[in-house]
């Protein structure tokens, strides 16, 4: 599945800078719009038929929410050490890593609130991490586990790395995922705001 | 994307009461499976057309491709250690 998800990334990459011309490209947004309201009203259909899932979430209870309080945090601290031995301070770097991959709020908040190249970074970052999550969910849900292939997408397994968790795990899981998306979705904005404050 | 969000909330309403019929629900795994590759294809597309991704990459993408791995290893590992907490013995078969 990894290699699938990688070429057919690839294959668009290289379709869009070479190829395809901007009249076209331009509604590649809308495109994948379209796209993830089809496949997430699937998932939900999957979700849905599962009555385990929902068995399964109120046996979770309130450690549920150690999931994405885990992914926030761990996120965090390790983009801290990373800038570190990239010359980042512990706010730039911590911020960057507050993005949880949602690329366009970080890059244009950090833009807005610090510098253009420590909003273009963030942007990068979070573009790149969005795909490394594509290829990797597969690999973690078969070798380390299903609640951890939740943690590479961030705040993106509540809409576009969710089919694939979807897929690589079950509904139980993508029921997670879902949840742990939207609470990391909502704390992004606060995270950059706070982190790029630091004055260390 | 609260439109997705949307579709979301439908399709398990709907999963939730049975509304499917069966023959369509069994193609699911299909719908999804395609669909998906034609979404990361067109993401593609965003990213080969969008200059300022494209620039960005080449000026600072080894900061980004480390930041992402860092990001992603850290979340990955703290969750894996709080797993004994979060699932109690039992309860998933993974």
């Amino acid at each position: 599945m990894s290699w699938i998800i990688l070429l057919a990334v690839l294959t668009g990459t290289a379709a869009g800078y070479f190829v395809l011309p901007t009249s076209l490209s331009r509604y590649s947004g809308t495109f994948i719009e379209a796209g993830v309201c089809f496949l997430l009203f699937w998932v939900g259909v999957d979700i849905g038929g599962s009555k385990e899932s929902f068995v399964k979430l109120r046996q979770y209870g309130w450690r549920i929410f150690l999931i994405p309080a885990g992914m926030a945090v761990g996120s965090i601290a390790a983009t801290v050490i990373a800038g570190r031995l990239l010359g980042y301070s512990v706010g730039e770097a911590g911020a960057v890593g507050a993005g949880l991959g949602w690329y366009s709020l970080s890059g244009v908040l950090l833009t807005e609130l610090h510098s253009v190249r420590l909003g273009t970074v963030a942007f990068v970052t979070n573009v790149v991490r969005e795909l490394i999550a594509f290829v990797l969910i597969p690999v973690v849900a078969a070798r380390i586990g299903h609640l951890e292939a939740i943690t590479p997408g961030g705040s993106t397994c509540m809409d576009t790395t969710l089919p694939v968790i979807a897929r690589s795990t079950g509904p139980e899981t993508a029921i997670i995922a879902f949840l742990s998306g939207v609470l990391l979705t909502s704390i992004v904005p606060v995270l950059v705001t706070l982190l790029i404050k630091l004055p260390f | 994307m609260w439109l997705c969000m949307m579709f979301l909330v439908l399709g398990i309403v709907l999963g939730v009461s049975r509304k499917i019929p069966a023959k369509i629900e069994a193609r699911s795994a299909g719908f999804q499976f395609w669909s998906l590759l034609l979404i990361l294809f067109a993401m593609g597309v965003s990213i080969g057309s969008n200059d300022e991704i494209i620039e960005g990459f080449t000026s600072i993408g080894l900061h980004s491709v480390v930041f992402a791995a860092a990001a992603i290893i850290g979340s990955l590992a703290l969750v894996r250690m709080l797993r004994p907490v979060i699932q109690h013995k039992g309860e998933d078969p993974r």
